[in-house]
Formats: C-alpha cells, structure tokens, sequence
C-alpha cells in the first residue's frame, strides 16, 4: 500500500453490490491514474468473497469477514474502517453518499483528522492537491474545491461516475476484522421491506413524478389523470411522499425506487441530486419546472419553463385527442 | 431546542417556541460567516452537555454542508453513540432504549435499536410537518426568552479551499419547448409520437 492508492468503501444492499460500489471504483481508477497508485476495494461482512468479481476494476479487495458487519450498524463498521485506513494510509477514501456513507465517513475523517468532503461529483489530482466539484444545495450550486490533507474522505454523489470495464489486478484477501468487535450501543434488528399492493413504479414504462411545485394535494388528481390519459402512473419525489400524498412506494430517488421507465415526466421536480440519481437513466424525459435554473433540466432531454398546473390540463387533452385519432 | 446564533435562526426559534419548545438555548456567535463543520460540532456539543440530555435530534442532509455532517460530529464531540439517515422513532423495550428506523434504499427501512443517550440523525420525519398559525408565532416572539449558552472552542480551520461557487449549466441537455400551454402540449404529444409513447 502506498500513500497514493485510492481505497473504495465497497457496499451491499440486501446481500446485492450496491450499484454505487462500481460508481466509486471507477472513480478510483481515474484517480489512481493521476497518483500512480493502486485501487484498492474494501468490503465489510462475512461472504464477502462472493462479489470479489464484480470488483475487478479493483487491484485488492480486502475482504473483512466478521459477523458483527453481516448488517450495518454504525461503530463496528466506523472501528473496521479506521483500523483498515489507518493502516493502508491512502490518498483518498471514496464513500458513496448514502444511508451508510452518511453516518460512517464524517466520523471516520474526524477520527483521523482527515478532511471530509461532501457531494463529490468530480475528483482529479493535479501533484499533492486533490481537486473536487462539490454540489450543495440539492445541486443548484455548485463548489471547486482544492484538499490538501490526506487521507481526504470523499463522499461522493451516486450517479457521479460511470461503472468502467476497466480491471485491476484484483487480489481478493480475506481478512479477520483488524479490531475486536461487539455489538455497540446501537444495532440493527430487522429489515422492514415496503407493503405489497401497491403500483411497482420500477415496472411501468411511462412515469409521471410530481414534485413540491404541484403545491396542493388538491391537484394531485389532475397529475394522476394525465398519467393514466399516458397509460402510465404516479410517481413522486420526497416533499410529496413527505406530505404522505404518496406512500413511499411511489418515491424515486436515493432513497426511494431507482426507475428507467421509456418516459419520464417531471412535474414540478426540482431534480435534487437524490432525485436524479433514481431517474436520469429513463430513455424520455420532459421537465417542467418554473424555474430555468432548476437542476432537472440538466438530465432532461426536454424542457418547459412553465407552471405545471397550466400545462397538465391542455396535455391530458392532447393525449386523449391522439388517443381518439389513433 | 439549541441553535447557533447565526442568520435567520431566530425566526426558526420562535416556530418552535409556538410548536410547544419547553426551553431555547441560543448559542452567542458574532462571525459573519458560519463556522467551519467541526468548530460548530464542537460548539453544539458544549451547550449540550450542559443539558444532560438522555436523547438529541438532529437534521442531517442539510443543503448546504460542504465539509461532511454536522449530525455524527456533535455525537462524536458528545461521546454518544450515533445513527442517522432516521424516518422514524419508536419507544424502545426499555426505559433506557428506542427504536429507530433508519431509511435505506427502494423504501425498505432498517430497524435499529439505540441504547440511550444517544445522537440521532433525522433525515425526516414519519408524519408530514405541522405547522403553526402565523397568530402563535408573532405571540411566541412577545412571551419566549432564549437563553444564551456562551461557549469557548478554538477556532477550526476548514478542512479544504473554495476556490468558486457557481450555479451549474443551465438546459445543457434539455431542449426547451417555448409557446402557449396548448401549444407546448401538442409538441410534447409529437414528441410521444415520435418516440412511440403514444400511438
């Protein structure tokens, strides 16, 4: 190991590699790249081994095989990767910005009095100094940013990066946990899995999301009837299943479905990182949105500057006069 | 309810006074900009010591945290066990424990058990927000007193250099669709056509 290789937190989701573990090892790559150091992937939890393939692109995946990080909880995970970063000493971590990023990487750089950047969207090194763009503000502004310290802790944005087909040497070691570990104060009991009954948004080829510019619940049913005049249904970002006009089901994004539907219309979504990040893979998108500066106009293939309540009525009555052509 | 002195938190305050705040702690700072993320954590964490508080709440993914999260810093400050990315709180099967749902991908949540006192992240909450008539606010703002919490915490230097901040391309992808309602419509329609959405 040698203080110019990147390390990648690798995750899982329910027993799966998390789509973000391969976002963050091409990053690695690029990096690695730049500092002439190696990749290496870090993965935490007994059966570990079996994803070792998938993180080819990595030159060493350490495995550490320990009961107490078959499921997440955050100080078995924080004290495994203190010990593993303490030790490998890298350039620069890169942890996705999710449920277990969040709650790991800000503690982990101050532990280590490392820096710790948040909303990474580019990383390039240019000789000691790592140079990131950060979004903030749900991605309406946008950082450059120059980390000197090291190891800089770098959480970065799903959807930032590219899976690569690139590979590295990908030494798989399997490794005890580095730290005596015990359940700590807090421990994860169970998965609770969405009820049943509801529409699967993942399986429907025409989206229509509502976002907090439909304004009243009121006008949810107008959103609802143009999406069934498009043979389609409901969707949402988080203000609305926040507001429980939908129940989470419906949710795109981060932290809800990650969708690819033929077409996506964003009513009144502000596109926030965490929604595009559920999204921006649809084959069609059309944006509506007030706001020219709103961030889903950067992902949609079309746009309309306009307020959403005018334009449903007029579309749903287009649709349904093609319909009647047809 | 414990707020650094900074900005607009006054207005946040007296919301909260109205929803019911039993005590407001103020956090004196006069700084025209607000401090780096672990001199803050180290601030927050003074004041509530003092409180001796068996159970904190605090917001994570805020817009504007460019150097980390604030939330797991105060419980480390705290030397509290911490969990974030919370949708949920339930009692827990003993007095000294709760249940917290932790949100994780596809709508699926975790359920964790936290032993108390502990720090809790929320990302949101369970219910959707309540909010208060304006009339309880403006009477929360003639009867509430803040009390001030002075703390002393070396300054921190900021983990890393801006060097800009600007607002992202604007429709670098999207094509924008100008004209009336009716007639932005009838495109989209086109456009469906086109594509194949619709026949």
């Amino acid at each position: 190991m040698s203080a110019q290789d990147i390390l990648v937190l690798a995750e899982t989701n329910q027993e799966a590699l998390a789509d973000i573990s391969l976002e963050l090892l091409a990053g690695a790559r690029q990096l690695a790249g730049g500092t002439g150091g190696q990749v290496v992937a870090v993965l935490l939890g007994p059966d570990g081994a079996k994803h070792a393939d998938a993180l080819s692109a990595a030159d060493r995946i350490l495995v550490i095989d320990d009961l107490q990080l078959a499921a997440f909880s955050p100080e078995p995970y924080l004290a495994v990767l203190e010990s593993v970063v303490s030790s490998e000493g890298p350039r620069a971590v890169l942890i996705g910005s999710t449920t277990i990023g969040l709650d790991v990487a800000p503690a982990l750089g101050a532990r280590l009095d490392a820096p710790v950047l948040s909303g990474c969207q580019q990383i390039v090194v240019e000789g000691d100094t790592l140079k990131v763009t950060s979004a903030i503000c749900g991605g309406k502004i946008l950082a450059d940013v120059e980390v000197k310290g090291s190891p800089a802790i770098l959480l970065v944005l799903p959807g930032s990066f590219r899976p690569t087909e690139e590979t590295g040497a990908a030494q798989v070691e399997t490794l005890p946990s580095p730290v005596a570990l015990k359940p700590g104060a807090v421990t994860f009991e169970e998965l609770i899995l969405p009820e049943a009954g509801d529409v699967d948004i993942t399986q429907q080829d025409v989206l229509v999301a509502v976002g907090r510019g439909i304004q009243q619940e009121g006008n949810m049913e107008a959103a609802e009837e143009l999406a069934h005049a498009l043979g389609g249904e409901l969707a949402a970002s988080r203000p609305i299943v926040d507001q429980d006009w939908l129940p989470t089901t419906r949710q795109v994004g981060k932290s809800g479905m990650i969708v690819k539907p033929k077409f996506y219309l964003a009513l009144g979504v502000s596109g926030a990182p965490e929604h595009q990040e559920g999204m921006s893979s649809s084959d069609l998108i059309i944006a509506v949105n007030t706001d020219p500066a709103a961030p889903i106009f950067e992902v949609a293939h079309y746009g309309v500057e306009m307020d959403l309540m005018d334009l449903v009525e007029p579309l749903t009555e287009a649709i349904n006069a093609r319909k009647g052509e047809a | 309810m414990v707020a650094l002195d900074f900005g607009e938190v006054d207005d946040t305050l007296f919301t909260a006074a109205a929803k019911g705040a039993d005590q407001i702690v103020k956090i004196p700072y006069d700084e025209d900009v607000p401090p780096p993320l672990r001199q803050a954590a180290a601030m927050y964490a003074q004041a509530i010591k003092e409180l001796q508080a068996d159970l904190v709440l605090i917001g994570v993914n805020a817009h504007d945290e460019l150097e980390g999260v604030l939330a797991p810093l105060l419980a480390l400050n705290l030397e509290l066990p911490y969990v974030g990315v919370i949708r949920g709180v339930k009692s827990g099967d003993g007095a000294a424990t709760l249940q917290a749902f932790k949100e994780f991908p596809g709508a699926v949540m975790a359920r964790m058990n936290v032993k108390l006192p502990a720090v809790l992240g929320i990302l949101g909450a369970d219910q959707p927000p309540r909010y208060v008539p304006v009339s309880r606010i403006r009477a929360a703002m003639k009867s509430t007193e803040f009390q001030e919490q002075e703390v002393a915490t070396a300054a921190a230097e900021p983990v890393a250099t801006v060097q800009r901040m600007y607002h992202p391309e604007v429709g670098e992808r999207a094509e924008m669709l100008e004209g009336s309602e009716q007639e932005v419509a009838q495109r989209i329609v086109e456009i469906l056509a086109e594509k194949g959405v619709v026949k």
